[in-house]
């Protein structure tokens, strides 16, 4: 992470246990969360349902008070506030959620004022924020409709632009685009993504979907059992073959069936002297085996090619590729850098 | 057939305009006992509503007791027939009112019955709003009287509406109960005269009557209802 930048979130030791409702064992929903979030990036924090990720959101926002461990956004404990300090404490954290959660009762200007209402905020100078916010996330001429009427790509914009009316330091989005088509689910991440341009806001995505992560986050942050299993930025995270993520972040398609031949998965994000896929293909020629590559996902993150393949490896006879022969293929693709493990079949 | 109209029409409760006697006067009566006792129901049973609907997962244990015990008497005052609860309390009116009789001693019995009745259905239109919505304005730094202001309120208030209309009309129904204790209105002419007197005819007309009353309001609660729904309609 880049040293320059200050934390905006700061977790340290944070934990969260729930008494069982039966009266057995309770349930530990954060085990000691260590997290440190840097200022003006985009924060991408995953996890499968049940990781830990809503109890998060919630220790973060005070509306659940941690069993111990601090909550530290932009310098204040949250976990130590009550009553009108954490009141205004949580107007530093402008939050967006799956659903958006308007008042129907509300138009989407009024929804997007309700912040600044809340904050006390005279009624000429709240307008004034509203149409700039309007302008802002692409609503105009929608303002004064009702959520109802507005379509989920625009109710969704509402809440971005609720979320940022108060100008928090931190924008908090709880999978924000998991109720959201494709194509709608792109228009808002590069709306999230210009709004960290335009604006310099942190933002915090806490999603289930990999795509998201892999479209707009600088970092990426693992939750599993309530804790944190890895974290770091995208480029390395997704490069790492040995960490958790990069299989998830650079997902293997299946391997077709009726494939002769020893498969090897290779990631050679890492490698300084195998830089491509026909690298790996040459390599394996030179030990006298024929290669096939049956699968394979290539991409570009944050300007670096991040690649895994596999490969099919059949000897000189046309049977699959022997233990000797495997065993000197990978300890040659090793030594360059690669992460290669044989698929058992 | 004509003629029996003709002879109906005769009738002094429809010639007379004021007097307890008068179909006239009695559909003032039972209208001013309705609207009263509705606008106390909403006074003091909206709030009632919402502190239930506040109270009953309270960190504080002492509150969630103060909310079992009011949504015990809630029930108890609920499951009291009507007509048994306007005579237990004529002992009470005579102490307030200093009579047990006409209509203001009735809509105090009205008051107490549709009060509970009433809480009952604001606390259910206020249980339908999605917990996430509520999160989001405490999120905001909401306190909690801005929380019932600007969330319950207009989010449940189709609902509440529905629920007013509802009461209404139950209300409407028992004042015609609240006769025994000579309240006076609608009610009170049927029995006396129509069923005691034998008197077909005021008996017709009041039913008509109240029908069309009870259309009216449900009427005048439907179009209000639709009018600040800004909910999406589902199929």
């Amino acid at each position: 992470m880049d040293a320059s930048l200050p934390d905006v979130i700061t977790l340290d030791g944070l934990r969260k246990v729930f008494p069982a409702p039966g009266g057995g064992d309770p349930v530990v929903a954060l085990d000691g969360i260590d997290l440190h979030l840097d200022a003006g990036r985009i924060h991408g924090i995953v996890g499968r349902s049940g990781a830990g990720k809503s109890t998060l959101i919630r220790c973060l926002t005070g509306l659940e008070k941690p069993t111990s461990g601090r909550v530290e956004i932009d310098g204040t404990d949250v976990a130590a506030l009550d009553g009108a300090a954490l009141r205004g404490a949580r107007r530093n954290l402008g939050m967006v959620f799956q659903h958006a959660n308007l008042l129907d009762s509300r138009t989407a200007a009024q929804n997007i004022a309700h912040p600044l209402e809340i904050a006390g905020v005279p009624r000429a100078q709240r307008e004034a924020r509203v149409a700039e916010l309007v302008e802002l996330v692409g609503l105009s001429g929608r303002e004064h409709n009702h959520p109802a009427q507005l379509s989920g790509g625009q109710v969704q914009r509402v809440g971005i632009a609720r979320g940022l009316a108060a100008e928090p330091k931190v924008l908090l989005c709880d999978e924000p685009t998991s109720a959201l088509d494709g194509g709608t689910t792109r228009q808002i991440l590069r709306l999230l993504a210009d709004l960290r341009e335009r604006l310099g806001i942190t933002v915090v995505i806490i999603t289930h979907e990999m795509a998201v992560v892999r479209e707009v986050c600088d970092t990426v942050t693992l939750l599993q059992d309530g804790r944190v299993t890895q974290t770091g930025d995208l480029v390395d995270v997704a490069a790492d073959p040995h960490g958790p993520l990069s299989g998830e972040l650079i997902p293997l398609p299946p391997v077709p069936t009726g494939v002769v031949g020893t498969i090897l998965t290779c990631d050679y994000g890492d490698s300084g002297t195998l830089r491509t896929s026909e690298d790996l293909v040459r390599a394996a020629e030179r030990h006298g085996a024929q290669a096939q590559i049956v699968a394979g996902t290539i991409e570009t993150i944050g300007g670096r090619q991040v690649g895994r393949v596999q490969l099919a490896l059949r000897g000189a006879d046309g049977r699959p590729a022997g233990p000797e022969l495997l065993a000197a293929l990978t300890a040659e693709l090793t030594e360059a850098g690669v992460v290669a493990r044989e698929v058992a079949a | 057939m004509i003629e029996t109209l003709q002879e109906w029409a005769q009738n002094r409760a429809f010639t007379e305009w004021t007097g307890t006697g008068s179909l006239w006067w009695s559909i003032l009566v039972t209208l001013y006992m309705t609207a009263g006792t509705m606008v106390l129901t909403v006074l003091l049973g909206l709030p009632l509503g919402v502190a239930l609907f506040e109270t009953e997962s309270s960190p504080r244990p002492a509150v969630r007791a103060a909310n079992r015990v009011v949504g015990f008497v809630v029930n108890v005052l609920r499951s009291f027939p009507f007509f048994i609860l306007i005579i237990a309390l004529i002992p009470l009116s005579q102490l307030l009112l200093g009579r047990s009789t006409g209509p203001n001693a009735a809509m105090l019995a009205l008051v107490i019955a549709s009060v509970p009745f009433a809480a009952r259905l604001f606390e259910l239109n206020l249980r339908e709003i999605p917990a996430g919505k509520i999160e989001a304005v405490q999120m905001m730094g909401a306190t909690r009287w801005q929380v019932i202001r600007q969330v319950l309120i207009p989010e449940a208030l189709p609902g509440i509406i529905g629920s007013i209309t509802t009461t209404t009309i139950a209300v409407i129904g028992y004042t015609a109960m609240a006769g025994s204790v000579n309240s006076g209105g609608l009610g009170q002419l049927a029995y006396n005269r129509g069923y005691t007197g034998y008197q077909t005819e005021i008996i017709v007309a009041t039913v008509i009557l109240l029908v069309l009353i009870v259309i009216a309001v449900q009427w005048i609660g439907s179009r209000l209802g639709r009018a600040v729904d800004h909910r999406a309609r589902t199929a």
